[in-house]
């Protein structure tokens, strides 16, 4: 098919190699499992079990609060033995509301809802329902609760569902995997989506450096008329929605336009396929994909992982890590934090575990800025890093807002083209985190102004009304006065 | 010529009567940064600040002079736009900015009294008489006029915790630009830094050079 150019990127080494051709493998049930209750994009998840409780594999464990929010179920079968704050994995370390699962071993369903086995049969509105039930989330990294965009895309009129297989990031697999191995139920997953929200086609766009998941994919997608496979070029981050809708229909969205608002409807190929068993096996989402790798890894891998099992268990899976590991990175090289330690849990959202070593990473020392503008040629949000950060570094966050700087979205490729070796992205990152909180001030103190009018303006009513009532008794007195004279 | 001078004059004369006329009928009695600088304040007449309530104390910044610093609950960011709206230049070396806080009641030493209550401008305590009273965490700014106002003292004012909900990254801490004032740029500061691993000893000569210019700023 026709593909639109994206401007800016980086071509990063890619270093997939490691595990691009070891399959899946599944990772045996661990003696404990720690669910945050909060490992989506929204609202945190409720607790409905309690202490003591035994659960069955796939039981609900947390149920969703408000519009934008996500179920936890049961990875295995155990018993609760605490809910409590802990460790979230997290860049802060801060904690976060957690359920301790301890596994009695015996890894047995709970009764789980009909599977739809033929789900293209059913109510779309069922198959929509069946997504939140799941707990389906965005498997790319950003953890967006799938059922809310499906929701939000059925009431428009979609053109396209396009599943992102781009995985753009340096060292990930785990969606080259998902495609090469499970490119059935990847594509039905694909046709679901559309089915669910009306969208006669689906277009499936996978990185050029992916060659055997494009081959095998294309021959998977050969038996439906509306399913094409378009290879994208290797270009970083393509992989990000609203540039993988642009380099597949030449659409430029803005930061503050739905892609929804253009007709079309972005998940990645592992949401996909737990959308697909979901419905078909009403399965909730309880394990992920995890590409397990870095230099630091003994034997890097691509797991297929219990939601909640600790980091350090995978880390063990995969032979430990070696003398050079440096430092702990969940997500990409490019766009994923660092984890405040190994005892934090695989969540919905981590798509992999990489153990970098020295050599991998940059810490080479800031340098004065050259105003070489490289920075400005390969961001792909057109912004501009060089004048954003110089203005950020003195504290001017309003007019770096001027500038936009919260429609970057944090790809990192300015940090990486820097010959200064600015910390860039790191700039807009504590800018964008600082404007945010400012937006929330300003509403709180809203709210405040409002709430301190209100009590302003009955103090007022209470005092004319008592004032009536004492001109009122003044004149009942005087009357009565008057009648006492007249007796 | 004559109909050049007689048009320019007619208009002069028109579009002069017209702006003496709209200076009279359009005149504006408020002063219009008063008020301005009353919608920066936070509005919860508090009084924390030393005037009666916000609009006392925009007055007086309008009018007075009044320091831009002395809003507590607003802190450093309303001092910022006060600033900015008045022009005047802010210096926050002095002023320590402790950060946003919250009431905290410690229910074993509340009483029930409702005193706080009553005090709070923006109704962000709930509670009843000889009942435990409780803070809308979302809805409280900090003022502290209920820490005054309890009898019993089981008001605290607590920093505002860091959550998974407001953290974010903090601002990279970059000396670059003021390499030479920075002691990490000295000249023994970057001797320090190269050593026999770092380098495989191609850096002594450079690193001797450092030295010896650290020693002469050391004399001079």
């Amino acid at each position: 098919m026709k593909l639109f150019s994206v401007r800016g990127g980086i071509h990063p080494s890619y270093r997939k190699q490691a595990t691009t051709a070891k399959k899946i493998e599944p990772l045996p049930v661990v003696p404990f499992y720690f669910l945050p209750l909060r490992q989506h994009s929204g609202a945190s998840a409720e607790a409905v079990v309690n202490i003591g409780d035994h659960v069955g594999k796939g039981q609900l464990l947390a149920a969703p609060v408000g519009r934008i929010s996500a179920p936890v179920h049961a990875p295995t079968s155990g018993i609760v033995r605490a809910i409590q704050n802990m460790t979230a994995p997290h860049p802060s370390g801060l904690p976060g509301m957690t359920i301790v699962l301890e596994s009695d071993g015996k890894d047995s369903w709970a009764e789980l809802p009909e599977a739809y086995s033929d789900p293209f049969s059913v109510d779309p509105k069922l198959i929509r329902e069946r997504v939140a039930w799941a707990g389906v989330v965005g498997l790319g990294g950003a953890a967006f609760p799938a059922a809310v965009k499906l929701e939000q895309s059925s009431q428009k009129p979609i053109k396209m569902v396009v599943l992102n297989g781009a995985e753009c990031e340096p060292y990930l697999t785990g969606d080259d995997r998902v495609m090469q191995e499970y490119a059935d139920e990847v594509i039905s997953g694909g046709r679901l989506i559309a089915y669910a929200v009306g969208a006669p086609k689906v277009v499936i766009g996978i990185e050029r450096n992916k060659p055997e998941a494009i081959a095998i994919m294309k021959k998977a997608a050969e038996a439906y008329d509306n399913v094409e496979i378009a290879d994208l070029p290797a270009q970083y981050p393509v992989g990000s929605a609203r540039h993988l809708v642009q380099a597949l229909t030449g659409l430029e969205i803005s930061a503050r336009t739905r892609i929804a608002d253009v007709g079309v409807l972005v998940q990645n190929v592992g949401t996909a396929r737990a959308v697909w068993r979901s419905a078909h096996y009403g399965e909730p989402l309880i394990s992920r994909i995890v590409t397990v790798s870095g230099g630091g890894m003994n034997d890097p891998k691509t797991l297929d992982a219990p939601i909640g099992t600790p980091v350090k268990a995978l880390i063990e899976y995969c032979g430990g890590m070696n003398e050079k590991a440096e430092q702990i990175v969940t997500g990409g090289p490019l766009m994923g934090v660092g984890l405040p330690n190994i005892d934090v849990p695989v969540i919905k959202g981590t798509a992999g575990i990489l153990a970098l070593t020295s050599e991998e990473m940059d810490h080479r020392p800031a340098e004065p800025c050259l105003r070489c503008g490289r920075c400005v040629d390969v961001c792909p949000c057109g912004l501009s890093p060089v004048e954003m950060s110089s203005l950020i570094r003195r504290d001017k966050l309003d007019e770096a807002e001027q500038l936009q700087v919260m429609d970057c979205f944090s790809c990192g490729s300015c940090s990486y083209v820097c010959p200064s070796h600015l910390p860039l992205v790191q700039y807009f990152n504590y800018a964008k985190g600082e404007i945010w909180n400012r937006r929330d001030e300003e509403r709180k103190q809203n709210k405040i102004k409002a709430l301190a009018a209100a009590k302003e303006a009955r103090l007022a009513e209470v005092l004319r009304q008592r004032q009536l009532a004492a001109e009122r008794a003044k004149a009942a007195k005087a009357a009565a006065n008057k009648e006492e004279k007249a007796v | 010529m004559l109909i050049a001078i007689i048009s320019l004059s007619v208009m002069g004369l028109a579009l002069g009567l017209m702006l003496g006329l709209s200076s009279k009928l359009l005149r504006v009695e408020e002063d219009p940064i008063e008020g301005q600088l009353q919608a920066l304040l936070p509005g919860s007449q508090c009084g924390q600040c030393g005037y009666v309530g916000c609009s006392q104390y925009a007055a007086a910044l309008a009018h007075d002079g009044a320091p831009v610093t002395q809003c507590t609950p607003g802190g450093k960011s309303v001092a910022e736009a006060l600033a900015k709206a008045l022009g005047v230049s802010l210096d926050l070396s002095d002023a320590e900015d402790i950060g946003p806080k919250t009431a905290l009641i410690h229910e074993d030493l509340c009483i029930g009294c409702t005193a706080c209550i009553r005090d709070c401008s923006s109704d962000a305590i709930i509670g009843a008489a000889r009942q435990v009273h409780t803070v809308i965490g979302d809805v409280c700014h900090g003022c502290s006029k209920c820490e005054t106002a309890c009898p019993t003292g089981a008001i605290e004012m607590v920093p505002v915790a860091v959550t998974l909900d407001n953290w974010h990254w903090d601002k990279p801490n970059l000396a670059i630009q003021d390499s030479l004032a920075n002691p990490a740029f000295a000249a023994q500061a970057l001797a320090n830094r190269i050593t026999e691993e770092s380098d495989g000893g191609q850096g002594k000569a450079y690193k001797a050079s450092l030295e010896k210019e650290a020693k002469e700023e050391a004399i001079g």
